[in-house]
């Protein structure tokens, strides 16, 4: 009788959520597939002719392809060095004993609360001197940054769930603390990893600010920037603006569902867990 | 010799390469507009001009926007429990063994997906004053209900919120449901045994065993709430109507970029900092067990 | 020696990159290249509006090769912002002193924040006067004895509204009212025809082209900067106008009911779907949407007018494109800019963008648009350059809208405030943005002079 509460009356709670969940999902799809004198006759139906050729002019003259190529490129770069940065220091957070270690964390984990708009000026400044403004390089290290410390955060609380005395055997074994982290931890984290993937590269798809600020070249743009372009000032073609957004959307539905066995795992074995 | 140090020293080489980002993309920029605090920028030909205490000052004893501000990021405080009690109720729910508990917690997953911008599109357009979501209240009678929610100072923040709500609530779901998951079955089976209820079950088992992922949660949703906030209101309202949804992120976006005061912008970001710090310290302090090794 | 690690190591970081800054900053920046026809030479430029004009990308690829088939040495690096960053992109700009050669922002005060910020080079410095002189928007980036901008057009809004909806009403649809006695008579007969009589949102920015629309009926240019300067008050009977019409036609129910949630492009989109009659549009979708609902069934009508003088001119803001101060090519900047209004690059504006797109230049040759809506609207865009008329927040510092006009009027809709209420909030938005500016206040007061 583990929780059983799971009759009639929970399926009517979850319907009733999931179609909420789900309506502006919906919304984007019927409309991306609309002609724009559709859209405004039905609204929330779905259109009675589907066409794709909002994703045709979306391509060839918005250039999507070219901006989810950038985009999954940005991404790609700056979740890798955000994992292994961020795993090697929660790994020391973790497991080593450091002088400063408590304070050092909480100060890296309050950082994340600092808005971006106001250190983003700054980090232009250096990234201009440094010479890495329209490159995907720099932009990967200025998400990278700024996906750190919650992504410190967040490995720390795992890794203080895995007990000790596995660590303590393979120290036994002649394992370095190096080793260790290969062939204890590493494994062992892979689902919670995939979800760190998942959450981190959900953001850097869809953000808006620093992508602009820093691929300023038209062929550098990615598809989030892409899409606001496409928007505009005063968001006045709909349908293309629900396309374009369908085609953001695509690449981390697939994603998540690749990832989403894992990601339910991840955080299943035992993360923050006291 | 060479194992002691690496044993006292070797935990600064793994953090060190965070160190070197971090110090980057925020130390170094914090620092700055610490000194820029201080300074305001003259418009006889942009040179800065030393202004003292003068930008806090004015944030903290005359600016009325910006206590404004402040106070509906407080009222957004209101998040944390909503979001704790929503996601800890949904995922006690999908992790019972209900039917298709997969399939929900998929589709409860899709706002996570969706770019806040659309979000903001989408809902802007539901909850106006003859959108969709004031039709439907009106057909079931409960026509008194249906506000102008986009509208009026009184209904604007609680309208943000619910997005806010229903963007970020995924997050939450998943992240609990993992963790009830992974709680010792054996313990059910006891409580089961001693006659308790369902409802006993998850107050006094489910819930105390989730703490180190609800004191996670708090945390996180603490720095969500003041820095993460801005799309949201940028998209969705942009501070009106009359500054009843101005948040702090806004007020040092305008600051910064639309009013050129880059000295109360850096002088409202290091307060907004401290503030969160505070918050964060006292949580470290009286809930250490997320830094303490078991 | 642990302590010692800890004090050592996080400093350290931080001084390393702190030095590593400085060293970088110490370094000169690049050195002003003298101008020459052999070298090859790469300017920069920002631009702006395919959001407003989709196809102006294609115009600008098209001026851009035209320039460099001139110029061979000369290549010219493009890059597209978005309305939402081109002021930040700005911004981070000038914090480094480099980036763009040519770069645009909103004409009227927020350009000139950047010239008294020192970050703009003068145009008429390296351009004759006689070529100056065709410039019609020349007026309005005067300060100082200079020209500051050049604009490479105009974004304007046009009144529009559904003949059917009219003839429902008992309305004549060719004859659109003209005063404004005759617009509240028309409102009135459209409310009890069943149609949402004046669609426009208040959400977000909305109460920012009200404004447009009708801060300049009480008033001139000279007169709104009058109040910015604190000659005159928000709270004079004739400044108030805009707030007590903003109350009167709430009351009398003639905004469409969702006024208060809707933000500009919202409304403009619920007029389009036919949820009301009269609008007040950008001039591009207009054109669009005209073509796809049918050019019988959309009107397009003047401004009301207050007095019996029919209004003939359209209220502008300016593209405005500027040499940037920190650019090491301001000659040739100048010369890339004075280009676009040679009548090639003119000629080339009106045939790609089909006359949707007009520069500012009084050799403009009209009698190449043939399209008769789009020369009625060329027209009036030409009237408007040439009278001066710029939409209100081209001459209000943001402040004043942020904290004034936009909140007063979005709360007077709402029904919080009253319009002496409204005003007075406005007035005290102005007077917080003077005294915290005093600076710009009198450069402010330097450039209205020039302003009629």
């Amino acid at each position: 009788m583990k929780l059983n509460f799971r009759g009639i009356p929970a399926h009517i709670i979850l319907i009733i959520f999931s179609v909420i969940a789900l309506f502006p999902f919906y919304f984007m799809t019927v409309t991306a597939f609309k002609t724009n004198n559709e859209y405004y006759e039905n609204l929330y139906a779905p259109p009675e002719d589907w066409t794709v050729e909002n994703f045709g002019v979306l391509i060839e003259k918005h250039k999507f392809f070219r901006g989810f190529l950038n985009s999954a490129i940005v991404t790609i770069a700056s979740i890798g060095l955000t994992i292994i940065v961020s795993v090697f220091a929660s790994y020391a957070y973790s497991k080593m004993d450091f002088k400063g270690r408590k304070f050092i964390l909480s100060l890296t984990v309050s950082l994340s609360s600092i808005p971006i708009m106001i250190v983003i000026i700054p980090i232009f400044a250096l990234m201009s001197k440094l010479k890495l403004l329209d490159t995907y390089a720099g932009v990967s290290i200025v998400y990278a940054s700024f996906m750190l410390p919650f992504s410190i955060f967040f490995l720390t609380g795992f890794f203080n769930s895995i007990p000790n005395e596995l660590l303590n055997a393979a120290s036994i074994d002649g394992c370095s603390r190096f080793q260790t982290l290969f062939r204890i931890i590493m494994p062992l984290s892979r689902p919670i990893i995939t979800a760190l993937v998942i959450v981190n590269s959900l953001w850097v798809w869809n953000d808006l600010l620093i992508a602009m600020m820093f691929l300023r070249l038209d062929r550098m743009r990615t598809i989030a920037v892409s899409l606001h372009l496409v928007g505009g000032r005063y968001a006045l073609n709909p349908v293309l603006i629900q396309a374009g957004a369908f085609f953001v959307a695509v690449p981390m539905v697939i994603v998540f569902l690749v990832g989403q066995r894992y990601f339910t795992r991840g955080l299943l074995a035992g993360a923050l867990k006291e | 010799m060479n194992n002691n140090f690496s044993k006292k020293y070797g935990p600064y080489f793994y953090i060190l390469p965070s160190m070197v980002f971090l110090s980057l993309i925020f130390v170094f920029p914090m620092i700055q507009n610490l000194v820029k605090s201080f300074y305001r920028t003259s418009f006889d030909g942009g040179k800065s001009v030393f202004y003292g205490f003068n930008n806090y000052i004015f944030l903290l004893t005359k600016d009325f926007l910006t206590r404004a501000a402040a106070w509906h990021n407080v009222k957004l405080l209101m998040l944390i429990p909503m979001l704790l009690v929503l996601s800890i109720f949904f995922s006690v729910i999908l992790s019972g063994k209900i039917r298709g508990a997969k399939i929900y917690q998929t589709f409860m997953f899709a706002p996570y997906i969706i770019s806040i911008v659309v979000v903001g599109v989408v809902f802007s357009r539901m909850l106006r004053f003859d959108g969709i979501i004031n039709l439907m209240l009106t057909k079931i009678g409960l026509g008194m209900l249906a506000k102008d929610w986009f509208g009026r100072t009184q209904y604007a923040l609680y309208a943000i919120i619910v997005v806010i709500l229903w963007r970020e609530l995924p997050f939450g779901i998943i992240l609990f449901s993992a963790g009830i998951r992974n709680i010792d079955e054996s313990i059910y089976e006891a409580a089961k045994i001693d006659g308790a209820n369902w409802l006993q079950t998850v107050f006094h088992i489910t819930i105390p065993q989730l703490k180190g992922i609800i004191n996670f949660y708090v945390i996180y949703n603490i720095m969500m709430v003041f820095a993460w906030m801005f799309t949201y209101v940028f998209v969705m309202t942009k501070g009106g109507p009359g500054n009843s949804t101005t948040i702090l992120e806004l007020q040092i976006y305008n600051l910064a970029f639309k009013k050129y005061q880059v000295g109360m912008a850096s002088a409202l970001s290091i307060l907004l900092f401290i503030t969160i710090f505070i918050f964060i310290y006292f949580q470290f302090r009286f809930r250490t067990s997320l830094l303490e090794e078991r | 020696m642990k302590k010692f690690l800890l004090f050592f190591i996080v400093p350290l970081v931080i001084v390393s990159f702190a030095g590593a800054l400085l060293f970088a900053s110490d370094k000169e920046e690049a050195e002003p290249e003298a101008m020459s026809k052999e070298e090859p030479v790469e300017l920069v430029f920002w631009w702006y509006g395919e959001e407003d004009a989709p196809g102006l990308s294609k115009y600008i690829d098209a001026l851009c090769d035209a320039y460099t088939s001139k110029n061979p040495n000369v290549t010219i690096a493009r890059s597209h912002h978005s309305a939402a960053e081109t002021v930040p992109d700005f911004m981070a700009a000038t914090e480094v002193q480099s980036g763009p050669d040519i770069a645009t922002l909103w004409g009227g005060v927020t350009q000139f924040e950047q010239v008294w910020l020192g970050n703009v080079a003068p145009i008429s410095d390296y351009v004759s006067d006689e070529e100056m002189s065709h410039w019609t928007g020349r007026s309005f980036a005067t300060y100082d004895g200079k020209v500051w901008a050049s604009d490479m057009a105009g974004n304007m809004f046009v009144m529009v509204y559904y003949k059917d909806h009219f003839r429902d009403a008992g309305l004549d649809p060719e004859k659109p009212p003209v005063t404004w006695k005759e617009f509240m008579n028309a409102c009135e007969k459209l409310k009890r025809a069943g149609h949402a009589p004046f669609v426009l949102g208040f959400k977000g920015w909305g109460p920012d082209a009200w404004s447009f629309l009708f801060v300049y009926q009480s008033m001139t240019s000279a007169e709104l900067m009058e109040m910015i300067t604190g000659k005159s008050s928000w709270t004079d009977p004739d400044a108030m106008w805009s707030f007590t019409k903003a109350k009167e036609m709430k009351d009398k129910g003639y905004f469409h009911p969702a006024a208060a949630s809707l933000e500009l492009g919202e409304s403009w989109q619920e007029w389009r779907a036919g949820g009301g009659t009269i609008t007040y549009l950008p001039m591009m979708s207009a054109i669009t949407w005209i073509d796809e609902l049918g050019r019988d069934k959309v009107g397009i009508m003047n401004l009301p007018t207050l007095t019996n003088e029919p209004i003939d001119y359209q209220v502008l803001m300016p593209y405005s494109y500027f040499i940037t101060g920190w650019s090491p090519h301001k000659e040739l900047a100048a010369d890339f800019l004075k280009f676009w209004h040679s009548q090639e690059a003119m000629n080339l504006m009106v045939d790609m963008l089909n006359a949707s797109f007009i520069p500012p230049d009084d050799r403009l040759d009209m009698s190449r648009i043939k399209d008769p809506l789009k020369k009625q609207m060329a027209e009036s865009m030409d009237a408007g350059f040439k009278r001066g008329m710029w939409m209100t927040s081209s001459l209000m510092p943001f402040a004043v809208m942020d904290e004034g006009y936009l909140p007063a009027v979005q709360l007077l809709v709402a029904g919080d405030l009253t319009p002496k209420e409204a005003a007075q909030m406005t007035e005290d938005a102005t007077a917080r943005w003077r005294e915290m500016n005093p600076e710009a206040l009198e450069k402010f007061k330097i450039w209205s002079q020039g302003i009629k």
